[in-house]
């Protein structure tokens, strides 16, 4: 049974180098919390570029809409021959600016009714292509 | 009428019309730079991105071997 005043030690061989590495490894790990720091800056940098490009595609949406307006109606031969289409219906597609919606307090909800009324509107464009075609 | 003859009808767009479509297209024209000025800065900055991620993975393993070194060390000590 080992008293208190029988204490052992162990020998560390080296022990010089395994202090200094202890220490570079710390030093590593506090760089690694810096960069943490930059990269969080990067992140929301990029998050608030994204954000610009979302609205800056929206008005691209809604400069194209309006040049759709613009544009003259023209049948093509495909809506020639069916009477049923009214050049009335051209304009379905409305424009975002114009589009009548209703004040949404969720944003979850008005984001889906944004992903809904993009959705709506490719179908549209591609009716439409498929009717040129 | 014949199908071709349909698609080859000459339009025409009035002056004022005109004009308005062609302020709409210099906008979108601007427009679309500018959205291609933004990605471009978002790709530049996932590239920071990866270049942060890369060091990171970098430091792990450099801590990584000092701590086996350490390991080491005092593993030969017990023996």
């Amino acid at each position: 049974m080992t008293s208190q005043n029988e204490i052992f030690y162990v020998r560390i061989s080296d022990s010089k180098k395994v202090r200094k590495t202890l220490l570079e490894a710390s030093r590593e790990i506090i760089l690694i919390l810096q960069r943490y720091e930059m990269f969080k800056r990067l992140r929301e940098a990029k998050l608030e570029l994204m954000e610009d490009l979302s609205n800056q595609f929206k008005e691209i949406h809604e400069i194209t809409s309006k040049m759709k307006i613009e544009m003259p109606k023209v049948k093509f031969a495909h809506q020639a021959k069916t009477k049923n289409i009214k050049p009335a219906q051209e304009k379905e597609v409305i424009p975002k600016a114009k589009a009548p919606r209703a004040k949404k307090h969720n944003l979850e909800k008005e984001e889906e009714a944004e992903l809904k009324r993009l959705e709506v509107a490719i179908n549209e464009i591609e009716k439409r292509l498929e009717k040129m075609n | 009428m014949v199908d071709s003859d349909v698609h080859e009808q000459a339009v025409f767009v009035k002056i004022d019309e005109y004009k308005e479509v062609i302020d709409l297209f210099e906008k979108l024209r601007t427009k679309l730079a500018q959205a291609k000025d933004t990605l471009n800065k978002i790709v530049e900055l996932k590239k920071e991105e990866q270049t942060e991620i890369d060091l990171w993975n970098n430091s792990i393993k450099e801590i990584e071997k000092k701590l086996h070194f350490i390991d080491q060390t005092l593993g030969e000590t017990e023996n």
